[in-house]
């Protein structure tokens, strides 16, 4: 038995693979409607959307990976990241948590008071004015933005992915223009399409963006006007730093440093002694500091010119300092204090700080309020304030955690494309008025079917049995919504009457509940019930022509014993075959039910979610009704076995 | 050639069933002869696929004609008094009448032949289901039953998880799939092809394994083995052996999948994923907007509900007959 359940189990899980695979391709095949639901009805995709917007919708979608990526990220899951915005204390290497981010990876964070501070992330830009305790969200882009830097707290510009360059004149803060809060975040025109990576701000006139394909950017009328400069180079470009308005390096993959000494209007490679990818340049006097992937860091002494890498290794902060460990880890940042001190941070929680020009290296502790060492977190971002009272550094960073979230297999069937809720909150919350309607209607059937079917076999081709043929043929016959609409119609004209239509949760007033699920289960009863009926007919009659029946009318037993103990019993193994296979038949009927008595449950969630193409909700219902109908029809099989001893599992 | 001789009464036996009908011709014949509730059943769907094919000629009015002379609005006094007021009155449609046997719709129409011309969707849909559906499920089961290892299990596996998916679900859900409209065709006709579209791709693999069921016991029957034995090739034993030895079942399905398919037909019409208005369908008529109209003119809600259920009884009536006849194993299956 237990061999059985356990090889009839693992036979569900292929079965459902496939049904998954045809559920993900309803995403295939619908990206066209898929983007109208994001757009509204009536209005046709390709005339409101450019090319740029369309790439964009479609990414965020998810549209645009091949089908094997789309159905394994469906099934399965994908890697996420969650991010938290942390801010260093008074050297007990405590570091509290700021904001609420709402699990969105911050990807660079800037101040440039003690107090007022910016950060930016997946598609929004924060904004503090209170030392960073508490983040508002002042804009929603379209696009992930990767860095933001500010001239004064009025002035910031922040850039992201496919050459949007955001800017506010007013710090970000909401305008009430006209009396509605906007937002003071506008976007600006670079003309480029590439994914822009650092942003370089020098005063609120003149600032520089760099990004990939070797994109560099400049304006110097406070980004009314974006000229393109010619790198000479088609490496992505990572990060840039200025130390005035003429001179500038820019580091990107390849191990490819640029340098300038005209503003940008021409710019010379120069060899950085390394072929990793760089990701961050900090520039302080003559001294310049780029970091990059694998621990990489190159320096210079004489303005950019000449370039050594150095191999870098560090001791940990405090009284116990330990061997030198070296860095292996993507090095994401460095900065420059003076041309003494310095930091860099990267991946697995790493913080370096120097305070003799990147000769030796000591690593702050990184632990979170509640204790908690958080090495296995990535820092993104990292910003050093000078403390007030103490003199101290004090460093905000901005890390991330990198998590596998789960699929379909995890229950995560994803997020609803029109509201705000996940498809599984959707279909929790519709989940009750069906599985009771359903419950209720294949018991009904059952209860109905069953005896009337005996009825009808035992007394064959009397008046009882015509009638019952009778009323399951017509019973199949008879459409459930015209049948639901008559039984809702004619009482109101007949007798003014009305069967109940606000639902009602069963353990908030159980009678009327049931007075609520009454008619709705005859309606949807009776189809059921038809076929069952017919069934137990034919196969009670079968048994009724078998031996042993004879044998046991031969010798004499009453009809009672004859047909209960004799007949009835083998008659009902196959029946209870059919009220499985009669299960999806009611499961897809209560869309109509469910339709026509206002109840609202999975089917009218279907209906909604066809209506406003709404296809993350939809593959989710046609998920679970054939995960619902492969459990049934398990417990199906199991009854089956329990009820016929002859059947030996294993 | 010495057995043939040497039994002549054999002989005769051959030639009496050479001179015999087809046996397909005989099926009717015993059906109409056996089987009383299976010919009511028979004459109903013959004629619903009459009325439903001919529509254009058999009804009375066009399906945009309005007799709007029949219709008068009075109105109440309430309103009459206030000349701000636009003529919302109560709608008089006049009911059943020799003229109008099914009375007049909302907007003065003829309601008979607005059921008429519905029929028409529903049978069109009907039939070009049986079409889809039979044929893919035939190829496919056959062909499961024919190749039979790898492939049969790669088959059955697709279909088994199919087979996990309730119907409607899946029919709005393809129905929503499918373009709304197409160049190459005017919008009713493809609102009806996506129906059969719909159903078709549902009902193929139930289809498929009924027929393949079927084909795996002709399969491996003795008159397959011998036609194999006088050296007939597969094309020839597929066609020549099978196919016609799986017709039995293929008729019982195509007559239960045509009741099925008018069902549904009715059930996507009646949600709003059937064929668009103006054009008649039975499950359209049906819908809440129209119904409300039961007050004044009841007959809107009755003759459509009344078609729907007698075609498809007189189909499942005909089905079961043809199933008893053609397949005693499988009686009161549905």
């Amino acid at each position: 038995m237990r061999v059985y359940l356990l090889r009839r189990v693992l036979l569900l899980v292929p079965t459902l693979l496939i049904a998954s695979f045809f559920v993900a391709g309803i995403a295939r095949v619908m990206p066209g409607d898929a983007l109208q639901a994001y757009l509204g009805a009536g209005r046709d995709v390709s005339t409101v959307l450019g090319e740029r917007e369309l790439a964009i919708l479609k990414a965020r979608l998810g549209l645009d990976d091949p089908f094997a990526v789309q159905y394994v990220r469906f099934i399965f899951g994908w890697t996420d990241k969650e991010g938290r915005v942390l801010r260093s204390g008074f050297g007990d290497g405590v570091w509290r948590q700021l904001g609420e981010f709402a699990a969105d990876p911050v990807t660079d964070l800037t101040f440039v008071t003690n107090r007022d501070g910016w950060s930016v992330g997946k598609e929004v830009l924060w904004g503090s004015t209170d030392a960073g305790r508490t983040w508002t969200p002042q804009h929603k882009t379209e696009d992930t933005m990767n860095a933001v830097a500010a001239a004064d707290v009025d002035h910031v510009w922040a850039v992201g992915d496919n050459g949007t360059i955001f800017y506010s004149e007013e710090g970000g803060r909401p305008t009430s223009e006209g009396g509605r809060r906007g937002s003071s975040w506008f976007e600006q025109q670079p003309g480029v399409t590439e994914h822009l990576n650092d942003v370089v701000v020098l005063d609120t006139e003149t600032a520089w963006v760099v990004g990939n394909a070797g994109a560099v950017l400049a304006t110097s009328d406070g980004g009314a006007s974006w000229r393109s400069q010619n790198s000479g180079t088609s490496e992505d470009l990572q990060s840039a730093a200025f130390l005035d308005a003429d001179n500038g390096l820019a580091v990107g993959a390849n191990g490819t440093i640029l340098r300038t000494s005209d503003g940008g209007a021409s710019w010379s490679a120069v060899d950085s002694g390394t072929s990793e990818r760089l990701l961050s340049v900090a520039y302080f006097g003559t001294k310049a500091m780029a970091v990059g992937e694998g621990g990489a860091v190159t320096q210079s002494d004489d303005a950019g010119v000449s370039w050594r890498v150095s191999n870098v290794s560090y001791v940990l902060a405090g009284e116990s300092p330990g061997e030198p460990v070296p860095v292996g880890e993507t090095l994401r940042g460095v900065g420059l204090l003076s041309d003494q001190r310095g930091f860099a941070f990267g991946d697995g929680g790493l913080m370096l700080e120097t305070r003799d020009g990147g000769a030796s290296w000591q690593r702050l502790p990184l632990i979170d309020q509640d204790d908690e060492p958080i090495p296995e977190r990535d820092l993104e971002a990292a910003w050093p304030i000078v403390s007030e009272r103490s003199g101290e550094y004090r460093y905000f960073v901005a890390s991330s955690k990198s998590f596998w979230r789960w699929g379909a297999v995890g229950g995560n069937l994803g997020e609803s494309l029109v509201g705000t809720r996940t498809v599984t909150e959707d279909l929790s919350r519709t989940l009750a008025p069906t599985l009771q309607l359903g419950i209720m209607t294949i018991l009904l059937a059952t209860a109905v079917a069953v005896p009337l079917g005996i009825l009808s076999a035992v007394r064959q081709d009397t008046w009882m049995d015509y009638t019952g043929r009778t009323v399951a043929i017509a019973g199949l016959a008879i459409p459930s919504f015209w049948l639901g609409t008559m039984v809702i119609l004619l009482p109101a004209v007949w007798f003014d009457w009305s069967p109940p239509l606000q639902y009602i949760f069963f353990f908030d007033n159980p009678m009327a509940n049931l007075r609520f699920f009454a008619i709705p289960v005859l309606v949807g009863g009776l189809f059921g019930s038809a076929s069952v009926m017919r069934m137990t007919r034919s196969m009670m009659l079968e048994v009724l022509r078998q031996d042993y029946v004879r044998t046991a009318w031969s010798k004499g037993l009453r009809e009672r014993v004859v047909i209960y103990r004799h007949a009835l019993k083998n008659a009902l193994i196959p029946v209870v075959t059919i009220i499985g296979m009669q299960i999806p038949l009611i499961v897809g009927g209560l869309v109509i039910i469910e339709r026509l008595f206002s109840i609202p449950g999975i089917g009218r969630l279907l209906l909604d979610a066809v209506r406003l193409r709404d296809y993350p909700v939809i593959q989710g219902i046609n998920l679970f009704f054939a995960a619902a109908v492969l459990l049934s029809n398990l417990v199906v099989d199991m009854t089956y076995g329990w009820l016929d001893p002859r059947i030996h599992y294993g | 050639m010495t057995t043939r001789t040497t039994q002549p009464e054999r002989a005769e036996e051959v030639l009496a069933r050479a001179k015999s009908r087809a046996w397909y011709v005989d099926l009717w014949i015993q059906l109409v002869k056996t089987k009383p509730l299976a010919t009511v059943g028979l004459v109903i769907m013959l004629f619903f696929l009459i009325i439903g094919i001919f529509a254009t000629w058999i009804a009375p009015e066009g399906i945009n004609e309005p007799n709007l002379d029949r219709i008068r609005t009075e109105l109440d006094e309430t309103q009459a008094a206030d000349a701000s007021q636009p003529d919302y009155g109560v709608w008089h449609v006049p009911g059943p009448s020799w003229r109008h046997p099914m009375g007049l719709d909302i907007n003065g129409r003829d309601f008979m032949s607005l059921v008429i011309h519905g029929g028409r969707t529903s049978v069109l849909v009907g039939i070009g289901t049986v079409a889809f559906g039979i044929f893919f499920g035939a190829v496919l089961g056959v062909a499961s039953a024919w190749f039979g290892g790898k492939f049969d299990l790669f088959v059955q596996r697709i279909v088994d998880a199919w087979l996990t998916f309730p119907a409607l679900p899946v029919l709005i859900t393809l129905v929503t799939i499918l373009p709304t409209t197409v160049g190459f065709m005017p919008l009713a006709a493809w609102a009806m092809t996506k129906i059969i579209i719909a159903l078709g791709i549902l009902w193929t693999p139930w289809n498929s394994r009924i027929i393949r069921s079927a084909a795996l016991v002709v399969k491996e029957s003795e008159y397959v083995t011998a036609a194999r034995a006088l050296g007939a090739n597969d094309a020839r034993i597929v066609f020549g052996h099978i196919m016609p030895n799986v017709a039995a079942p293929i008729i019982t399905l195509a007559t239960l999948s045509l009741g099925g398919a008018i069902l549904y037909e009715a059930s996507l019409s009646f949600l709003g994923y059937g064929v668009p208005p103006p054009n008649p369908t039975w499950g359209g008529m049906l819908t809440m907007s129209q119904v409300t109209h039961v007050f004044n003119a009841p007959w809107l809600a009755v003759f459509p509900g009344i078609a729907i259920s007698l075609v498809v009884l007189g189909i499942n009536l005909l089905g079961d007959g043809l199933r008893d006849l053609l397949d005693p194993r499988l009686r009161g299956q549905t």
